[in-house]
């Protein structure tokens, strides 16, 4: 060890010591920090390094010239320091000058950070209110302190005085008077210049523009971020800091021996506190959370050489939402947005995300989401703070995209679960790997708005879900063709990025909802008038095309025939003519089924004959109606009051105008319609009253009566949760699709703010199915039957109506299934008999499309709901005696006209010629 | 331990040296004054929530708003009681500071450290010219 108070040995590279170096890395920084000062606004710090960014290479290269010096510069500061303390002799240094050494380190640390602030991305305005709130807390000074260094606001001016005047200057002055001259050595400055500029050539420090969700310091403060995570007393880092000052001033003090020992421990400190910077860099991601990687966050240096050739950028650069956008230089002239989604004022990359202050092709698109607007990304484009931040929580929750109903009900199937457990909600995207589970994976998990959207284009039968883009992404012919044009070109590798692009719009056709829900009740498809056949017509196999007129064939292997369309279609209504926002996207609450969301009645449109449409005034629109109407324009007069549904929810084409007469606007269209009330016979017969207006103006419904499902394991399945194959498979086998009347049954309806009622409602089979559970979970392979029927609207409304003995006399209406459903007289007495048409099921001995037994009934689990059920017997013996009547008067005949009304006093006054039913 | 004044001249230098002591003291307290009055002018700007408000958690520009089922509306201020990061995203039911990590209850009580302290709720008002409210720094 050399003797106390000796001359110390410094380290010397072939430029100088590393004195030297740091002193002219400092001197570089500062230069070019004058450099700089010219194209930097402090008032707009991250608008103005953005420009710099797009526009201005030789600003870049000074910008990363003040950037790397400065690092070097810390980086060389501390290695001579380190060197310098390598030898004893601090007392050899002036008492004054030794203090002045010793307050250069925490000065040199406070204009690098000063610097990272300036820089006014997410980062740095993080950093900023972090070190005010640090300094507030520091006891007594701390308040002044923080408003002295930083001021009192989040701006940045004051901090700009503080690092290229206040702090450059006093560490410049520390320097001169430590090192004894002015100027750095030459040859150091060229080594430092010439190192830092070949770096600065092709390694730029990034820009966080806050759409990377991860916030992180400069590097060398990210051990004491990590620090800061783990300690709840931020003082304490404070006073570490404070305290390995006082330590090394204290040094000079030391007896040399002691020095030694506490520059020993400085050092493992310094060591353990690089480890921990390490650490924030590598092993820390978005929230501060364990996400070991490379560190990739916005804020890092980007590699590509500063003056490689780059589009023409025009003059001013191009802004959106307040920010220079790259994306427009070269996307230029897209049209086809509409208004509010123009990328002169929303810019590209506030949906695509991407890196908007690079003109470099691959870095700019590098983390770009082609196809923004699913579901899982969605909060950082769609939803967004200044954009439908509203609107995402609600689809999350939306049954369509929870599924909640169809996973409780296929559990409860598969027995799984109880119908009480199955009653509560459920997610499609929580689901696991169960039989019940896997089987709704393989066959029923692509029909939500969480699946992920992967293929440009309008959603069909192969790509549906997307989020936002299920239902608001629409393209017209000319999106079409550019993205015609465009796969075409990708495929000889010249394509160039369309300039049409589709539409972000309210104006959704039926061609948004027909992917899913031409599927399982198929409402989308029978509302145009199609019926999906179960086998392909014997027509299509031959040389002849199928007549356009009678078939339909959908996506090559599915093929519909002729049936009468819903009216509401003939009339060129759209579904989101009668469905709301709400309906779709959700009310923001969590329903169990989709009963809970939906909102619409028939009555909402058509009022009850005689009495007028419930309706909201103008002035009580919620916010939503209000800015949809705002952006409709309909043409003609605005409405003094509009209607609305049971629950209150205004309904922004059903205008009611001051007569109080009421009229539908085609929300695509803006045309007109008048609308009715009901007839009269609607609301004035007595025994009538439970029936749901579907229950008479259905004209059809698609049945499938049987179904067997069955899991083979050896067999390759499609998971669309993972979008991977996996090993077992499970396999439909369904018997022949019919149209025909729907079956009647009773629901249970509850109403917000009315007692609840029981309303006879449409019914087809739902799952009379035989499933081959597979082994789990310890419970041995088994099979299951149910024979449950299932609600469903059919969307197959005529102004005309079915028949009186389409109910009264119909055994497919009660539910016993297709046969012959005759009533016999023998002398003064009357009996009903039923011939199935189908055999019996082994399972249970009833007919195979029957919902219960002739004049009998089920209990427990009757149907996919549990707030339905079939006719109880005496119901039916009540719907029969009609029939009975019906066997002989015509429909038309006066006594059941009469009977309409008033059946009681009509069967009072009966013929003695009548005979009822035996027990009538 | 005593002054040591060895000789006049330092005895000069020391009466310089408390004068410029003396004149220095009032310089800082007005500087201290200044500061303090500056601080004393800034005040957190209130926040203006839209009416169509998501229902749950979300944040709004320095507010994080939690929206009931049946409309109430609370607000905190996004300011994390940490160190004072800006909170900007949320995650489910809870609200997390991007900075270290702390998470918040739709109530504004801490879930995990490093943040102590609830969040700081703020007053919310109707705002009847846009049929929201206003959200405004508790004083
Ligand atoms: S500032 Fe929020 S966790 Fe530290």
């Amino acid at each position: 060890m050399p003797p106390p108070g000796a001359r110390p040995v410094f380290a010397m590279t072939r430029w100088g010591t590393l004195g030297d170096l740091a002193t002219a890395a400092f001197m570089i920084a500062a230069i070019t920090g004058v450099a700089l000062a010219v194209p930097y606004d402090p008032a707009d710090g991250f608008g103005s390094l953005a420009t710099i960014l797009l526009a201005n290479p030789a600003a870049v290269f000074f910008r990363n010239l003040h950037y790397w010096s400065a690092q070097a510069c810390l980086v060389l500061t501390l290695a001579h320091v380190w060197d310098r303390l390598r030898t004893p002799g601090e007392r050899r240094v002036d008492k004054g000058v030794w203090l002045r050494l010793a307050l250069t380190l925490p000065l040199v640390f406070f204009i690098m950070l000063s610097g990272f602030l300036l820089r006014g991305d997410a980062d740095a305005r993080q950093a900023l209110r972090i070190v005010t709130e640090a300094t507030t807390q520091v006891p007594l000074a701390g308040p002044m302190l923080s408003t002295f260094l930083f001021g009192a606001t989040e701006r940045l001016e004051l901090v700009y005085v503080q690092h290229a005047a206040t702090a450059t200057i006093v560490v410049w002055l520390f320097i001169v008077e430590h090192a004894r001259r002015v100027w750095p050595r030459r040859a150091a400055f060229v080594a430092v210049l010439v190192a830092t500029g070949a770096v600065s050539l092709f390694l730029s420090p990034g820009l966080h523009d806050g759409v990377d969700p991860v916030v992180k310091g400069p590097w060398y403060f990210l051990g004491l971020q990590e620090i800061l995570h783990w300690t709840p007393w931020p003082l304490a880092a404070v006073v570490a800091g404070v305290a390995a000052v006082a330590v090394f001033h204290a040094l000079r003090a030391m007896r040399p021996d002691r020095a030694m020992r506490v520059k020993a421990a400085l050092l493992v400190l310094a060591a353990f506190y690089g480890g921990l910077c390490a650490a924030g860099a590598f092993l820390r991601g978005e929230n501060w959370a364990f996400a070991p990687g490379l560190p990739t966050s916005a804020g890092n240096p980007v590699p590509g050489f500063v003056f490689a050739s780059r589009p023409e950028v025009p003059v001013p650069v191009p802004v959106a939402l307040g920010r220079p956008e790259g994306c427009l230089v070269c996307h230029r002239g897209v049209t086809g947005l509409g208004d509010a989604h123009r990328p002169e004022a929303v810019g590209c990359a506030s949906c695509h995300g991407g890196d908007t202050l690079t003109l470099d092709k691959a870095r700019a698109h590098a983390r770009m989401a082609t196809i923004p607007g699913n579901l899982a990304t969605a909060k950082a484009g769609c939803g967004q703070g200044a954009c439908h931040a509203a609107v995402i929580p609600r689809m999350e929750r939306s049954v369509m995209t929870t599924m909640s109903g169809i996973v409780g009900v296929n559990r409860m199937v598969l027995g799984e679960q109880t119908p009480e457990e199955a009653a509560k909600p459920a997610h499609i995207a929580a689901i696991g790997q169960s039989p019940a589970d896997t089987h709704l994976r393989q066959l029923c998990a692509l029909c939500h708005l969480g699946a992920v959207k992967t293929k440009l284009g309008p959603n069909d039968e192969g790509t549906r879900g997307g989020g936002c883009n299920a239902c608001h992404l629409v393209y017209d012919a000319a999106a079409l063709e550019a993205l015609r044009r465009y796969e075409a070109e990708k495929k000889t590798g010249t394509a160039k990025a369309p300039t049409a692009h589709p539409a972000l719009s309210l104006d959704i056709g039926n061609g948004q909802c027909f992917s899913c829900h031409s599927r399982s009740g198929r409402i989308a498809t029978s509302y145009e008038g199609w019926h999906e056949l179960h086998e392909t017509p014997a027509q299509a196999k031959g040389p002849e095309k199928l007549p356009a007129s009678r078939y339909r064939i959908v996506e090559e292997d599915r093929y519909f025939e002729r049936q009468l369309p819903d009216i509401h279609h003939e009339r060129g209504l759209d579904c989101i003519d009668c469905h709301t926002s709400t309906e779709v996207m959700g009310d923001g609450m969590v329903h169990a089924r989709k009963r809970g969301q939906m909102r619409v009645a028939c009555i909402d449109c058509h009022a009850p004959a005689g009495k007028p449409l419930p309706t909201l005034p103008a002035s009580g629109l919620d916010p939503e109606s209000k800015r949809i109407l705002a952006s409709r324009k309909w043409p003609g007069p605005a409405a003094p009051s509009y209607g609305r549904t049971a629950s209150g929810e205004a309904l922004v084409n059903v205008l009611v105008d001051a007569a109080g007469l009421p009229a539908m606007v085609r929300k695509r269209t803006g045309e007109r319609r008048e609308l009715k009330a009901t007839a009269k016979v609607c609301v004035e017969g007595r025994g009538h009253e439970r029936l749901s207006c579907g229950s008479c103006h259905t004209a059809w419904a698609p049945r499938c009566n049987t179904c067997h499902t069955a899991y083979d394991p050896k067999g390759t399945g499609f998971d669309f949760l993972t979008g991977a194959e996996v090993k077992g498979e499970w396999v439909e086998k369904s018997g022949p699709f019919v149209a025909d009347l729907p079956t009647l049954g009773v629901r249970r309806v509850e109403a917000a703010g009315a007692a609840p009622r029981e309303s006879v409602d449409t019914f087809v089979p739902g799952m009379i199915l035989t499933v081959d559970v597979p082994e789990a979970d310890g419970k041995p392979a088994h099979s299951v039957f149910r024979r449950l029927y299932a609600h469903l609207e059919p969307h197959t409304t005529r102004r005309e109506v079915r028949s009186c003995k389409s109910c009264h006399n119909d055994p497919v209406a009660l539910g016993y299934g297709k046969g012959r459903l005759r009533y016999e007289i023998r002398g003064a007495s009357g009996r009903w008999r039923f011939t199935p048409a189908e055999p019996p099921l082994p399972a249970d001995g009833l007919p195979a499309d029957a919902w219960i037994p002739f004049l009998g009934t089920r209990d427990g689990m009757v149907s996919t709901r549990d707030d339905v059920r079939p006719f109880t017997v005496e119901e039916q013996r009540r719907i029969l005696l009609v029939g009975a009547c019906l066997s002989c008067h015509d429909e038309r005949s006066a006594p059941m006209r009469g009977s309409v009304r008033d059946f009681k006093s009509a069967l009072a006054r009966r013929s003695p010629k009548c005979v009822l039913p035996a027990g009538s | 331990m005593g002054l040591e004044l060895p000789h006049p001249a330092s005895r000069r230098h020391f009466f310089r040296q408390a004068l410029a002591y003396v004149a220095g003291v009032p310089l800082a307290v007005l500087l201290v004054d200044m500061l303090r009055r500056v601080r004393a002018q800034q005040v957190a700007p209130p926040v203006a929530i839209p009416p169509d408000v998501a229902a749950g958690l979300s944040v709004v520009e320095g507010a994080i708003v939690h929206r009931e089922g049946d409309g109430a509306i609370r607000a905190y201020s996004a300011r994390c009681t940490h160190l004072g990061c800006r909170i900007d995203r949320v995650a489910g039911d809870e609200v997390i500071c991007p900075c270290h990590g702390s998470r918040f209850r739709a109530d504004g009580s801490v879930v995990n450290g490093p943040a102590t302290r609830p969040l700081e709720p703020m007053r919310v008002e109707r705002d009847p010219a846009t049929g929201g409210w206003i959200a405004r720094a508790s004083p």
